[in-house]
């Protein structure tokens, strides 16, 4: 190519301009619609959050009761068997937010049912047990999460694990088969201390029953019954199902987890196969000393106390700080805040390594061991 | 209080925007609706993986005593040092599917010339005429305003600046063979070899293959996090959770920013890392739009809709027999019939990233991350899907990729899959609320790079008004994305000093 410029190589050169301003100018002047269905559906399918009433409560037992969530115009977002949404619970001034895996099926989105056992002490399942009423009216965001079935991911034949209230996603998992929502295989085996905590029993007998890809077997530790296990679940019983055919679906109290990766390492499962239900309680051992904790947020600045055997996060709450979280188990990466002086024991599972090299935690899952300075990220 | 600049959306532009003008004293404030404020330039973690959203490597870096357009910036925003690279030997590995045939090319461009000879021969002499001109390009590219520079020093460029890449391509008598091969980014360009703009693609081509593109050691997320810690300390504001809900001007002026919480923030310039469709389409009140902006806005195609899976898999890459870290398959090299196969929903045509080639440290010992694009070139996708079909959508469209991976390596990872995240447009409209989930516009004659850069200065139709990112004039390439954070900063400065003039 000759690199001499001649008149009609500058002229092509200027027409670059001129050429981009006609086809601008005879384009059509009506106004810019920003109305894509694609945002619209992904709007509708992720609401920022969403107002709910409780429809209807249901006794599940002594203990447990279900609650479906309605929302007064439209039905509820679409979402996996196995997702949770989280429920903005104020009482006294105060906003606790609890994470509760959705229970019903995917098929009806008339409504959402969490189940939700009291825990000892616990202020929210307590309140939630004694004190909600039908029409009672909460906000929740979600639904969220990644304890769900992927047919690329995971084996045809899935071995749920199940200890006490665990069972609300493995639940929606079931229906969801039954609904033909979800196509894999389902076997159940649901630890509870003795028969009547068991929830969702009468259904989970009748999937079984009318479903071939469902199956239940139910163990009792405190109980010896005719029909039933009695004991912990246990390696023996994992190896009843021919190892290597089968995922893991662990859904429980964190020490059943612990307790289960025993188990796995022992039998060599790979991580692969193994799937977990969000951690619900804190896994280290801690003593319960005061701390200060210094919160920066923009320009305001707020010292409260806090223990060093409950997460920062806990310490706003109770300090009043509305900090942004979702999850509460260190997962959604909503809490992350930046720590600028002090020390923590912090589960960083997920956090970027980015994150770990400009010292970011999740205070959700991070516990004060000294006078602890946070910025919070909002 | 009022506001130098207000910066809407975190991305790549919307970062360095912030940070260059406070690093120049102004007083910032980041808008942004999420929890992280990196748009697409963002990441999350599935298990003990983690995987960057969008795109993997850097570009136009350059080397410590030559750097490249973004290296310089980089340099002159501190933070360069900052951010650990590593550089990558290879520029991409490209697959015919129905050909069974692969061919892979080096960084360098003398290697990368040695090694179409060796797959066409007698390609040579119009190689190192293509690289000589896209020398040229590189350099004439920053001097647009200079017309008589341009005209003097930088003929080739000229002569070139209108054609297509296949027209000077085939002007330097290339063998078609080395033509479709060295065409293989037109992928990432939006547009068919007949259509691209050659400017564009010898940009491209030469950060690419002259300047190595950088893999950062702990993700793309480390760039912009990086960015960011560097804004915040030096003092820039941010919000985030706050989702702009109105541009305020007044006489074809910005005044300020409202947010959906209500506020009322006031500046003169803001910054948007999104597109003018949503800015004029929704943001500003339709009565203020100018109709210039409104002609211009309805005039473009938006670009393609991108499907991305990312695998993370319990074999490491040479486990698996992995070599390269970008695999480009089509099924043909024709880039037109393949661009035309990617109109419908299901084309099997992908890009996949395999990130431990690179960097050993992207995940676990014995694992290994894989991201596999898939882009479509029409609106099939938003008309195809809705909630009920959403999910097994999803699941079709990411097996299928995975199949069409396995056949184009010969390797199983199916069986390896550890986790799995599938993001679709739907995805880009949750967190970037990309129009229609598309990434920038689609290329044409009158939109492409050149006729965008040359043009935008005239293409300000509202005073204080800039935009970047994926649909600014630097178009939907990662480190352009960049760019069009500094050029807006330059535009803001160019008017100060201006209006104390
Ligand atoms: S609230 Fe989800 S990570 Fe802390």
């Amino acid at each position: 190519m000759k690199d001499s410029v001649s008149s009609s190589d500058i002229k092509k050169f200027d027409n670059i301009c001129k050429e981009r301003q006609e086809a601008i100018n005879s384009a059509y002047i009506d106004d810019v619609k920003f109305d894509y269905p694609l945002n619209n559906l992904a709007r509708v399918m992720h609401p920022l959050s969403i107002d709910v009433f409780v429809s209807d409560i249901k006794k599940e037992t002594m203990d447990a009761k279900t609650f479906s969530l309605k929302c007064k115009d439209k039905s509820m977002p679409l979402f996996k068997a196995g997702s949770y949404i989280v429920l903005d619970f104020k009482l006294n001034g105060m906003v606790y937010k609890r994470c509760y895996s959705i229970s019903s099926s995917p098929k009806n989105l008339d409504h959402y049912d969490i189940t939700i056992k009291r825990v000892r002490d616990g202020i929210v399942s307590n309140h939630m047990l004694n004190d909600v009423n039908v029409g009672d009216s909460f906000t929740i965001h979600g639904p969220f999460g990644n304890f769900n079935y992927s047919s690329l991911r995971d084996k045809e034949n899935v071995l749920a694990l199940v200890c006490g209230s665990g069972i609300t996603p493995i639940m929606a998992m079931a229906r969801a088969i039954s609904d033909k929502l979800e196509d894999f295989s389902l076997t159940i085996l649901y630890g509870e201390a003795k028969k009547k905590d068991l929830i969702f029993k009468d259904e989970l007998d009748l999937l079984a029953k009318k479903c071939d890809k469902i199956d239940v077997h139910y163990i009792l530790s405190d109980e010896n019954l005719d029909g039933y296990d009695y004991g912990l679940i246990s390696k023996e019983m994992i190896m009843g199902y021919e190892l290597g055919k089968y995922s893991y679906f662990v859904s429980g109290p964190v020490h059943f987890y612990h307790y289960l990766n025993d188990v796995f390492k022992e039998l060599d499962v790979p991580n692969k196969d193994i799937r977990h239900d969000i951690y619900k309680e804190s896994e280290l051992e801690l003593h319960h000393i005061l701390h200060s904790l210094t919160v920066i947020s923009g320009e305001e600045k707020k010292v409260v106390d806090c223990y060093e055997d409950e997460p920062l996060l806990k310490a706003m709450e109770n300090g009043g700080i509305d900090s942004p979280s979702i999850c509460m188990v260190g997962v959604c990466g909503f809490c992350r805040s930046k720590l600028v002086s002090g020390k923590v024991k912090a589960d960083t599972n997920y956090l970027l390594a980015s994150d770990m090299k400009y010292h970011y935690i999740h205070p959700c899952v991070s516990y004060p061991l000294s006078d602890v300075t946070i910025v919070l990220s909002k | 209080m009022k506001y130098d600049a207000i910066v809407i959306g975190g991305g790549g532009g919307g970062l360095v925007s912030s940070l260059a003008l406070q690093k120049k004293g102004k007083n910032v404030l980041l808008l942004d609706k999420g929890h992280l404020p990196f748009g697409k330039q963002s990441a999350f973690c599935r298990g003990r993986f983690s995987f960057d959203c969008y795109f993997q490597e850097l570009w136009e870096i350059g080397s410590k005593d030559n750097l490249g357009y973004l290296g310089k910036i980089f340099k002159d925003l501190d933070v360069l040092d900052d951010i650990k690279m590593q550089s990558m030997d290879e520029v991409f590995n490209v697959v015919s599917l129905d050909d069974n045939e692969s061919f892979s090319f080096p960084t360098g461009v003398d290697n990368f010339i040695l090694k179409m000879e060796e797959y066409v021969p007698n390609s040579r002499r119009s190689m190192e005429e293509f690289f000589s001109l896209c020398k040229e390009v590189s350099e004439a590219i920053v001097h647009l305003d200079d017309v008589n520079l341009l005209k003097e020093k930088y003929g080739r460029f000229i002569k070139v600046s209108d054609l297509s890449l296949l027209a000077v391509l085939k002007k330097l008598h290339m063998p078609s063979k080395a033509i479709s091969l060295l065409g293989t980014y037109w992928f990432y360009l939006h547009s068919p070899i007949d259509k691209i703009s050659f400017v564009e693609y010898a940009l491209v081509i030469y950060g690419y293959v002259n300047s190595k593109p950088f893999v950062p050691l702990l993700g793309m997320y480390d760039v912009s996090l990086t960015l960011f810690e560097k804004f915040t300390s030096l003092g820039g504001s941010f919000k985030l959770f706050t989702e702009v809900s109105e541009i305020l001007t007044e006489n074809n002026k910005i005044i300020g920013v409202k947010t959906l919480d209500g506020k009322k923030y006031l500046t003169d310039n803001v910054i948007c890392d999104l597109s003018p469709n949503l800015v004029y389409g929704k943001l500003i009140n339709s009565s203020c739009v100018p109709s210039k902006a409104k002609s211009l806005t309805n005039s473009r195609i938006l670009g393609p809709r991108m499907v991305c899976v990312y695998l993370g898999l319990n074999k490491s890459a040479s486990q698996l027999g992995l070599k390269h870290a970008s695999y480009f398959i089509y099924h043909t090299l024709n880039s037109k019939k393949e661009f035309e196969r990617m109109k419908r929903l299901k084309n099997d045509n992908l890009v996949a990233n395999v990130l431990n080639v690179v960097n050993d440290e992207a995940s676990d010992k014995g694992t290994c991350v894989i991201c596999l694009q898939s882009l479509i070139f029409s609106n099939v996708f938003s008309k195809t899907v809705t909630m009920d079909n959403y999910f097994d959508l999803k699941e079709a469209f990411a097996d299928n990729m995975i199949s069409v991976f396995e056949q184009a390596t010969s390797c199983d990872i199916r069986s390896c899959i550890e986790e799995i995240e599938i993001a679709t447009p739907l995805t880009f409209c949750r967190y970037t609320n990309n129009a229609d989930g598309s990434m920038g516009y689609m290329t044409s004659k009158c939109d492409n790079l050149l006729p965008r850069l040359m043009n935008r200065k005239n293409e300000n139709y509202i005073d204080g008004l800039y935009f970047t990112g994926d649909y600014s004039a630097m178009t939907a390439f990662t480190s352009w994305n960049y760019l069009s954070g500094y050029d807006a900063y330059l535009s803001i400065m160019e008017k100060e000093d201006n209006d104390e003039r």
